[in-house]
Parts: structure tokens; C-alpha cells; sequence
């Protein structure tokens, strides 16, 4: 259903787009306890290059704004670092809220007007043929889609890394790779049949 | 109001029970057909002694109090059910009423049948069967009640104070002032608690030595107050009215009688060390030592892990130059008892160690500091007279940011909010103002200032130009990373988000201060055993009621002042100290005090000397006596739990007030006439036969 | 005579013939009582089943409690404070473990472990007091009568093989070894 929830005034959705994300984040998120303190915000590497801080994007969860959050580049740069987890003074699960919000508006086909998503499904792309991330494929593939004229300047970076070994130039592939397929072909059907609501944490 | 009254008595019940049944307005009589319970007692619990069966509007009015003192004295009742409320309501309202007749109040039974019934409850047809049920429970179980008469225990009139803070030193100064003993005991050198550390109190900016030395002094001087300090409470015994407390002395290596207090001895003593208690690591104290120079008493100690003379045999400059002799390198520990009737527990708090948030780098980035280490530092008397520098300990610093909640509000370390902290950081924003030219930053989750002329402050503080961030500070760091930091080079990162801005900020300054919640002692739960009362998981000491009864403990006899309860300021810690002091007054006055009668007894022909309860008290009232190979539980210091008597294999040991065949009773009447099946045997039979 | 003809003890009303058990609950004064207290105040409900004892501490269960009202209520329940919170310092922890040792008895005489239970409520926890009475309740419910002369006599000794018990409660010994139930679980946590 594209596009739901942006003409909704907010009063309507309120309480209601915080109970959704509550129910679609793996776990107890503890989203609700949240006291707006900014730990997460202040220890956020990927802060400055998100439109909201995540902090804000709780509160606007909050106020129903389901469109806005939905639209948010927010979950799409979070790195997963889990540094605001270990600081959150409330234990709010933030990294898995992220992924809450990223998993509905992927459902819903509302993107942010930003590149993110579409490095994301680059990435689970990789993980599907090689069972782990490639990380030259990744950047190659991204930079030549959305910035080629970039992708001159990045050269130095790639080799000097590749040169002392922190990147592989070709992809490894792991074993068993058809295992993890499967695994994660039942994964989907599970959430299609949204049998995942039901999997106790 | 009606009633069902039954002409005699039938055979065989020994008692003449009366039943009143409260509608309480509609409360009750709403969901509970009040008068057919009245009906159905009067008809069903005839043969276990009901007499009469009275239902009244409001049974706790006087008027029906009256009902209840009438049928006493006119048809000689010799017990008394009352179905009505929770007994925590009105259980004193009908005892009293008993006892104004001439009946022993623990003869009369208040059953609930509104919090436990009519209230949660819908089905009126079965709230009213559930009613019958427990009235016929209060009758079964009130037949087998025992007049008692409150336990009564006499009230030695001196009292114990532990903790020397302004809590202890408030309630010690009361209670002597009213010309009561009091003994005084201190763990560290000098009485003052953290308050002889600051400089100004909030938010009257008063001077905290001002106020407090005149204080600590008529403490030490005061006529009925031992000071012991430097000493321990080792072990408490005995009970309320009745303590006997052990004390430790640790030996000072200074002869007290001699001593002049010259201070010649601290000047000379060649041994520096850091003073991590009093200056907070921030100065230096001797080998030999006085806290601080207003300390009470104004004998020195010798810190023996820190004395050449202790380690090596040789200097011992004190004692060559000490003018009256006083120094005695031969003293030893001395323990010493002293008999209370009452206990104040003012142990106080410790500060949060701010080094276990690491992210903040108290320890490891010299420029930041906790608030104890401001404190000295604002503090005229203190390390840097006052000044207000970086650690090098002369750059004045250009900008200052003050960290609050560090440790409290935080679910990894304390979940509580500390109560006085923002107010301390307030504080703090206003001295850096007064004494440098520094811009200084609050970083805040909330301000919290709700106390007398706090909020004020909070203004003023404003006014004075101090930035407000509001945000919990999510890291310090000391090294630049964006290009525009450069500038910054060798100065403190402090990253937060502006949550008002929405936007992540790196603010650069020069000092952080780290306002760190207040923590119970470490030794918290170890005291707590000592003195029998009972601490939270936080590990601050339970009151015995949260509102009504905030200075009690559970523990007969043991009150709690100021801090040891839980984070607080000043003027609260002066008033609980205060508070405590009342309480034991009124208990000195009184000579003695009258206790629930509800306790544990053994008989001792029945007691096989197994000692299973010898352990299972939690206040060790069973003693166990070697030589007749019997336990026997002493009265005043059971508070009537009942685990023993359950826990009792022989089934020795009885419970006044709650006893076996009480309870029994009881569930026999609550499910008697089940299904129609007999009540069966009289518990009487069943108790003869030992468990 | 009043409306009622309903006596005390009697069960509950019964709707639509549908069972209505006879629950006992032990309280203690400080804690689980006043939480009864309060769902009262509160006006919060649950169904009339449950009967209350008032003793001073959840510790005072003497087992013979127990068993006397077993042999009329279809279900027992103890309740008391929170481990950390017992007025008596830690007497709530015995009573646990009385617990614990009273339900491997009862289990024994075949009693299901649902009509034999224990819950913790502090005094402000009457709601959660309500709700565990609703859901016993209705556990028990589902149970049936507890019926000691029907149990009696369905149990036709000559029809069990002499020694098949043994293997059965050495089974269930290992079971619970394998997987300890909740309480006992709790009480290593909260002796630990
Ligand atoms: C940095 C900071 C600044 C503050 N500023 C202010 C302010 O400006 N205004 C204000 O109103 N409040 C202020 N407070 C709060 C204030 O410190 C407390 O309210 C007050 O000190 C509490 O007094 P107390 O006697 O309960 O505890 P404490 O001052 O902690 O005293 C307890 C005493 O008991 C002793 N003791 C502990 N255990 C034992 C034992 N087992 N045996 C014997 N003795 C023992 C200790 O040695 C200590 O002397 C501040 C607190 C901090 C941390
Ligand atoms: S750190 Fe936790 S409590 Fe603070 S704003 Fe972020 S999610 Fe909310
Ligand atoms: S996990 Fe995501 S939101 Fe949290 S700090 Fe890391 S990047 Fe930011
Ligand atoms: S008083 Fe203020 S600084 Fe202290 S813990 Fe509470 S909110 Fe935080
Ligand atoms: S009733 Fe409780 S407090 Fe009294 S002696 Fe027995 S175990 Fe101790």
C-alpha cells in the first residue's frame, strides 16, 4: 500500500503508529520508556548525515507521524554500531527499532528520497549469492549506479585497503551457502504469512 | 437497622458471638444483600455461639459503635465480628469500641467484606454467598481468639545515633537538648558527614562551614552526648527499650586526655599522602591527621598505613615533639558497650563512582572532575583556595561543562534520580560564574527543582548568563576529529545532542565537572543486618511507611535519618534527623512501650530441642537454651511472622493472635457447609494430636 | 428469610452450569493483603471464587493449612511480598521453599500442579493480584471439580502393575531435573 499514512492527520495515527513499530520490532524494544534524552543522538556516528537524530524519530513515532518516519532516511544510514544500545540509560533496543521501521517501509514501498535503500538491497543481494558481505562488489556496484563520477576518487581508499588486506579483492564465498539460502527463503515465508508476530523473541 | 435475635443461647457453644454487618452507604450493601447475610448468620452459625446478627448503615459511625458497646454490657457478648471494611481501616475503630465495653479488643474480628468483596466483585448473588463464607470465617476463627493485653517493654532513656552527618548530628543535638544521653558514633576522624566538604549550599548560597561548625561544636561539647569517632558498631543485641550495643574504637594512637589539639604534630610529620576522603583526592592530609582544621574532636589519628614509624620503626617526629606527650604508639582497638533504649541509623550516602561510566573518562582525562572534587576545589579553605582551575592547577579554564545525571536515571547504573543533583549543578554553574570568566554549559535531561525557592535559583543561574543543553551528554573525548576542531586541539569534546535543536553537538571546553548521583554505603546491606531492619535492592533503609511513617523502620526501636533512607538535601536531612529525634522522645517520655501482643511462644514441654526455629528467625528471638535442651522465643524481639510455628515439626511453638486453631478455624469457615459436607471435627480434637 | 437461599460456602453461582471452583488464597499482611486492598479501592474485579486468609507473613503457611482447605476448595494459592521486600526480611523465602517441597506432595497425590499455586504482590500491585486471580480461576475451571471421592475411586490398585509407578516418578524426577519449574528456578535465583 504505498504511500498510506501520509495524508493521516496525526491525531489519528498516534498511539497507533507506536504500538505498530512495538509490534514489528523484534523483542521488547521498549520504544514506549524512551525519556528523550539524546544519549542515542549524541553517540550516533551516522548522525550527521541523517535527517532526524534518532532520538526525533522516536518522538515523531510517538506523535504518529507515520509518514515522515517512514519517509526518514534515519534507519537507512544507521550503521548498526549499537552504541546508543549500550548508552541508551533506558535500555530502549534502538538498532532494532531501526529495522522495525525499515522492514514497513520496505513492505510499503516508501522510501526516502535517498540512496539508502537501494544500498541495502545491494547488500542482502551479496549476502544471498555469497553467504557474506563483498564489500569492493558493493561499493563498485553502488558508486557506478548513483555516483560514477565518484568513484575515480575512492580508488586510492579501495586499494590501499585491499592492499593491507582489509578488504578481498574477489568475493569469498561461504560453505554451505544453499543452506543459508533456504534458511532465508523460510525466513521470508515466515513474514509473509506474518507467522514472525507469533516466534517468541 | 434490624436485627435477628436469637432467643438463648444453644448447647454446647461456650461463647456469646455477636455479627454486625456494615452496608457502608451502598459500598457494600450495592453488591452484598447485607441483610440476608445478617439473616443467614443469625440462622446458620447459631450452634457455633451467634447469638445476636445486626446489619447497620455505617457500623464505624459512633452510632454503631455504640450498637456494638450496647449489646456487650446488655446481652453479655463475649465475642464480637464485625463484617465491614479491611481491617487495615477500622480494625482499631471496633477494638476500641470492644474494649470501651469492657471487652479484651483482641476478642473482636473485623472481616472485609467491601475491599474483598463488594468492590471487586459484580454478581450479587455470589458476592453475597462469598459474604456469608467470611463471616462464618470471623465466627469459626473468633471463638478460638485469646484475650491478649499489648506486650510492654521499658524504654532505657539514652539513644544510639550512628553516622555523624548533619542528619546524625541534628537528631543527637535534639534528643540531648531535651536532656537525654545520646552516644554519637563516627567512623571517620571528625563528625560533619559530606556537608563539612562544600563551600556555599543551595540554593540560599548560605556557607556550609558557617552553619555547620557551630553545630558539630555544642555536639561535641554537649553534656549529654558521647562522641565516639574513629569507631564502629560491632554488635548489636537485645530489643527495643533494651539494646546493648557494642562499639569499636579504632586506637588513634593519640592520647585524647593529653591532647591539646596544637596541631604541631600534623605540621611535622614528615608523611604526605593523598586525601582521598576529605579533599577528595584533590590535596594532601599527613600521616597524622585531623580531617580538617574545625574538625570535632580536634584530635588528631594516625593513619598507620601511612606512617613511617608504622612501616619502618623509625621517625616518630609527632612523638618527639608533641608538647604534652600525647602520642601513644602502644594503643590497641577498644571495644566498648553501652546500653540504649532507641537507635538512629544516619549512615548517609557515598558518592557514584563516575569512573564506571567510561565514556566519560573521569580518571583517565585529567580535566574532568566529579562533584566532590569541585566542591574542595570552590571551597575557600580547600586545596586551591578557591580558585578555579584545571588540573595543572593554575590555568583558569575558558568554558566549563557541567554533566548531570551521571550514574542516576540510567538503567546500567542507579535507576533513581538522585534527587539533589541538578540543584548541585546549579550551584556549581553559579560558582564558576562568581569565579571565573568561563562560559559554562549544563547538560541536562530535565531540571529538577522543586524544592522552597529552587526553581528561583534555576532563574537566577539563567540570568547569570550560564547555556542550557538539553541533553545527556554521550561521550567526552579528548581528541579533535572534524576539520574545524583543530583549534580545539587539547581541549575536552563533549558530545551530546541539542534534543531542543535536534541536532548532534560537539562542544569544546576546557573543564568538566560530573555531577554523580548519591549511592547507599558499600557497607549498606552489612549495617542493615547488624541492625535488623531491612534495605531496598538500591540499598537504601526501608521505612517502615513510605508517607506515614517516613523515620521508622520495620524494626521496633530503630529509626533511619536523612540520606541512609535515600538521596535528599540538607534542610530534609535536618528535618528527619529531627523527626527521628521526636519519635524517641516520645518514647523516652513514655518510659515504656506497648507492643502487638501478636508472638510466638514455645511450649516448652512440647518443644523436642530440634532447633529448626533457632534459624529461621530472622530476628534471632529464638534462643536455645543448652542445658533444659529447649528453645524459647523472646517476646520482645519476635515481631510475630509466624515462620517458626509453621516451621515448629513437634508443633511447639503457638502464635498469639494468629494460632493454629484460629486459622484453622477460619478456613473451616470459610468452606464449611460446601456441597453440603459437615464441618468436621472440631479443630480442638485435631490440635491434641501433635503434627 | 432473605432472597438468597444460597449459603456460604456454597460455590459460586453458576452460570449456564458452568463449574465454578472454590479457590483459598493465603495473604499476607503486608503485601498481597493490601494489594487486595487496593484492587478493592480501585474497584478492579475478579470473580468471586477466591477467599482470602489474612496472615502475617506468607511464611506462616503452615502445610497443614494447605491440606485442611484441600479438602474442601478446589484450588490453593499463596501469595505474599516480593522477595526483596518481605517485612520480615526474608521470610517470604521460606515460604517458597515450603512451597516448593508442599507441591511435590500434593503432585504425589495426584493433585495437577494448576490447583496449587503461588504468586508474588506488592501492596501496589493489585491489578496484578486481579489478574492472576482471573487467571487461575479460569485455569482451575478448566480443570474441573478436584472430586477426592471420584479420584478415589478410579484408582483401582490391581489394575497398575506392581512397580509401574516407580518408573513413572522416577521419570518425572529426571523431568523436573532436566527443567526445573518456575519456582524453584526463582528460588535459586533469589537464594543465589
Ligand atoms: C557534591 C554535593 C553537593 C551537595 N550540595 C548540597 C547543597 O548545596 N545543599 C544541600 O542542601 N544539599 C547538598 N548536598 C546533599 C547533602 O550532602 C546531603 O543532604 C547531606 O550531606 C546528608 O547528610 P547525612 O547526614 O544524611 O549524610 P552524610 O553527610 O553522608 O553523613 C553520614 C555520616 O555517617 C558516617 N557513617 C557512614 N556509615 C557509618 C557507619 N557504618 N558507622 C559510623 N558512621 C558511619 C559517615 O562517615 C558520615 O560522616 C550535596 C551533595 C553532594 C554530593
Ligand atoms: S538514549 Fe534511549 S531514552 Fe535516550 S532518547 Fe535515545 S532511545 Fe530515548
Ligand atoms: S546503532 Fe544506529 S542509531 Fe544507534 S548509534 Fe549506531 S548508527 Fe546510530
Ligand atoms: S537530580 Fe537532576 S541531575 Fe540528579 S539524577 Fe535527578 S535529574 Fe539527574
Ligand atoms: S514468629 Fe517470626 S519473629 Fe517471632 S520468633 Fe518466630 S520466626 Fe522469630
Amino acid at each position: 500500500m504505498p504511500g498510506s499514512g501520509q495524508a493521516d492527520p496525526p491525531s489519528v495515527r498516534e498511539g497507533d503508529f507506536l504500538r505498530e513499530v512495538i509490534a514489528a520490532t523484534a523483542g521488547d524494544s521498549r520504544l514506549g520508556c524512551c525519556i528523550q534524552c539524546g544519549t542515542c543522538g549524541g553517540s550516533c556516528p551516522s548522525a550527521a548525515d541523517m535527517d532526524h537524530t534518532p532520538r526525533m524519530l522516536f518522538a515523531m513515532i510517538r506523535a504518529g507521524l507515520r509518514g515522515e518516519v517512514l519517509r526518514s532516511t534515519t534507519p537507512w544510514m544507521c550503521v548498526s554500531c549499537y552504541f546508543c544500545a549500550v548508552r541508551c540509560p533506558q535500555e530502549v533496543h534502538i538498532p532494532d527499532v531501526m529495522y522495525a521501521v525499515k522492514a514497513i517501509a520496505t513492505r510499503e514501498g516508501v522510501m526516502p528520497d535517498s540512496t539508502a535503500p537501494d544500498f541495502s538491497r545491494t547488500f542482502v543481494s551479496n549476502i544471498h549469492r555469497y553467504g557474506r558481505s563483498y564489500e569492493v562488489g558493493l561499493a563498485a556496484k553502488h558508486y557506478i549506479r548513483h555516483y560514477p563520477l565518484r568513484l575515480p576518487g575512492m580508488a586510492p581508499m579501495g586499494i590501499a585497503m585491499v592492499t593491507k588486506g582489509r578488504m578481498g579483492f574477489a568475493p569469498h564465498r561461504i560453505r554451505g551457502v544453499a543452506g543459508l539460502r533456504a534458511i532465508l527463503a523460510r525466513a521470508e515465508e515466515l513474514e509473509r504469512d506474518g507467522a514472525t508476530r507469533e516466534v517468541p523473541a | 437497622m434490624s436485627a435477628s435475635n436469637l432467643p438463648a443461647q444453644p448447647d454446647g457453644a461456650r461463647e456469646r458471638i455477636g455479627v454486625y454487618v456494615c452496608h457502608c452507604g451502598s459500598n457494600i450493601a450495592a453488591t452484598v444483600d447485607v441483610e440476608a447475610v445478617r439473616d443467614w448468620s443469625a440462622e446458620h452459625l447459631g450452634d457455633r455461639g451467634v447469638v445476636v446478627a445486626r446489619d447497620y448503615k455505617f457500623m464505624c459511625a459512633s452510632t454503631g459503635q455504640e450498637l456494638i458497646e450496647q449489646d456487650i454490657k446488655e446481652l453479655g457478648l463475649t465475642r464480637v465480628v464485625v463484617a465491614a471494611c479491611s481491617p487495615h481501616m477500622h480494625e482499631k475503630t471496633f477494638r476500641g469500641a470492644c474494649r470501651r465495653a469492657g471487652l479484651n479488643p483482641y476478642l473482636c474480628e473485623l472481616v472485609s467484606i467491601r475491599e474483598q468483596d463488594s468492590w471487586v466483585h459484580t454478581d450479587r448473588t455470589a458476592a453475597t454467598a462469598k459474604a456469608e463464607a467470611i463471616v462464618a470465617g470471623g465466627v469459626y476463627r473468633v471463638a478460638h481468639s485469646e484475650a491478649l493485653e499489648p506486650f510492654r517493654v521499658p524504654i532505657d532513656p539514652a539513644t544510639l545515633v550512628v553516622g555523624g552527618g548533619i542528619a546524625g548530628i541534628s537528631a543527637a543535638l535534639e534528643i540531648a537538648d531535651a536532656g537525654f544521653p545520646v552516644h554519637l558514633v563516627e567512623r571517620e576522624p571528625s563528625i560533619g558527614g559530606h556537608m563539612a566538604q562544600f563551600d556555599k549550599t543551595f540554593p540560599t548560597l548560605d556557607c556550609a562551614a558557617c552553619i555547620l561548625t557551630p553545630r558539630m561544636v555544642t555536639a561535641g561539647m554537649h553534656q549529654n552526648i558521647t562522641l565516639h569517632t574513629w569507631s564502629e558498631v560491632t554488635d548489636v543485641a537485645g530489643y527495643v527499650g533494651n539494646f546493648t550495643v557494642t562499639i569499636k574504637h579504632r586506637a588513634r594512637y593519640v592520647d585524647t586526655a593529653l591532647c591539646t589539639g596544637c596541631g604541631i604534630c600534623q605540621e611535622k610529620c614528615p608523611s604526605k599522602v593523598v586525601d582521598t576522603r576529605y579533599e577528595a583526592g584533590l590535596g594532601y592530609r599527613k600521616g597524622v591527621y585531623t580531617p580538617f582544621p574545625q574538625a570535632v574532636p580536634k584530635y588528631p589519628v594516625i593513619d598507620v598505613e601511612n606512617c613511617i614509624y608504622f612501616e619502618k620503626g623509625t621517625c616518630g617526629a609527632c612523638k618527639k615533639l608533641c608538647p604534652t606527650g600525647a602520642i601513644d604508639f602502644d594503643q590497641k582497638d577498644e571495644e566498648v558497650t553501652v546500653k540504649v533504649g532507641n537507635i538512629i541509623i544516619a549512615t548517609g550516602f557515598e558518592l557514584f563512582d563516575a569512573r564506571r561510566v567510561e565514556q566519560y573518562g573521569y580518571g583517565r582525562m585529567p580535566n574532568v572532575f566529579t562533584s566532590l572534587e569541585f566542591e574542595r576545589m570552590s571551597n575557600a579553605a580547600g586545596p586551591t583556595a578557591g580558585r578555579i582551575v584545571l588540573r595543572d592547577g593554575v590555568t583558569e579554564p575558558k568554558a566549563v561543562g557541567i554533566v548531570h545525571c551521571v550514574g542516576s536515571r540510567d538503567r546500567n547504573y542507579n535507576n533513581y534520580c538522585s534527587a539533589i543533583c541538578c540543584m548541585q549543578s546549579l550551584k556549581f554553574a553559579h560558582l564558576v560564574r562568581e569565579h571565573t570568566d568561563a562560559t559554562v554549559y549544563e547538560f541536562y535531561i530535565d531540571i529538577r527543582a522543586p524544592g522552597k525557592a529552587f526553581d528561583e535559583f534555576y532563574q537566577r543561574v539563567m540570568e547569570e548568563g550560564s547555556v542550557f543543553v538539553r541533553g545527556r551528554v554521550a561521550a567526552i573525548s579528548d581528541t579533535v576529529r572534524l576539520p574545524d576542531e583543530e583549534a580545539h586541539q587539547g581541549r575536552l569534546i563533549v558530545s551530546v545532542e541539542d534534543t531542543l535543536a535536534g541536532v548532534q553537538r560537539r562542544i569544546p571546553v576546557d573543564m568538566v565537572i560530573l555531577s554523580s548521583g548519591l549511592e547507599p554505603a558499600t557497607d549498606a546491606q552489612e549495617v542493615a543486618r547488624r541492625f535488623g531492619i531491612t534495605c531496598s535492592a538500591d540499598g537504601w533503609v526501608i521505612e517502615r511507611h513510605p508517607k506515614l511513617d517516613p523515620v521508622a523502620t520495620m524494626t521496633e526501636g530503630v529509626f533511619a535519618a536523612g540520606c541512609a533512607l535515600g538521596p535528599r538535601d540538607i534542610p530534609a536531612s535536618v528535618a528527619n534527623g529531627a523527626a527521628a529525634a521526636a519519635r524517641v522522645l516520645a518514647r523516652i517520655q513514655e518510659g515504656e512501650l506497648a507492643l502487638e501482643p501478636i508472638r510466638a511462644t514455645v511450649d516448652q514441654e512440647r518443644c523436642s530441642g530440634c532447633r529448626i526455629c533457632n534459624d529461621l528467625c530472622p530476628y534471632s528471638a529464638i534462643v536455645y537454651h543448652g542445658w533444659e535442651q529447649v528453645s524459647e522465643v523472646n517476646p520482645a524481639l519476635c515481631q510475630g511472622c509466624g515462620v517458626c510455628i509453621a516451621a515448629c515439626p513437634a508443633g511447639a511453638i503457638s502464635g498469639s493472635g494468629f494460632s493454629d486453631v484460629q486459622i484453622l478455624s477460619q478456613i473451616d469457615g470459610l468452606l464449611t457447609a460446601l456441597g453440603g459436607a459437615p464441618p468436621g471435627p472440631a479443630v480442638e480434637e485435631r490440635e491434641a494430636v501433635p503434627a | 428469610m432473605s432472597a438468597t437461599t444460597a449459603h456460604a460456602g456454597a460455590a459460586p453461582a453458576a452460570k449456564d452450569g458452568r463449574f465454578e471452583p472454590v479457590i483459598l488464597a493465603f495473604t499476607c499482611n503486608w503485601c498481597s493483603y493490601r494489594a487486595a486492598d487496593l484492587a478493592g479501592t480501585a474497584r478492579m474485579k475478579y470473580p468471586p471464587n477466591v477467599r482470602l486468609v489474612r496472615l502475617m507473613c506468607s511464611g506462616r503457611v503452615d502445610p497443614a493449612f494447605v491440606m485442611r482447605a484441600f479438602a474442601d476448595a478446589d484450588a490453593v494459592i499463596l501469595t505474599g511480598c516480593w522477595p526483596a521486600d518481605c517485612h520480615y526480611r526474608i521470610q517470604n523465602v521460606k515460604a517458597l521453599r515450603r512451597f516448593i517441597l508442599l507441591r511435590r506432595v500434593l503432585e504425589s497425590m495426584g493433585i495437577e500442579p494448576q490447583r496449587f499455586q503461588r504468586f508474588y504482590a506488592s501492596a501496589a500491585e493489585g491489578q496484578q493480584l486481579a489478574a492472576e486471580f482471573d487467571r487461575i480461576v479460569e485455569e482451575v475451571r478448566a480443570l474441573g471439580p478436584l472430586d477426592w471421592a471420584g479420584r478415589h475411586a478410579a484408582f483401582v490398585p490391581s489394575a497398575t502393575p506392581p512397580g509401574a509407578g516407580v518408573g513413572e516418578a522416577r521419570a518425572a524426577a529426571e523431568a523436573r531435573a532436566a527443567a526445573p519449574p518456575p519456582a524453584e528456578r526463582e528460588l535459586a535465583e533469589v537464594t543465589a
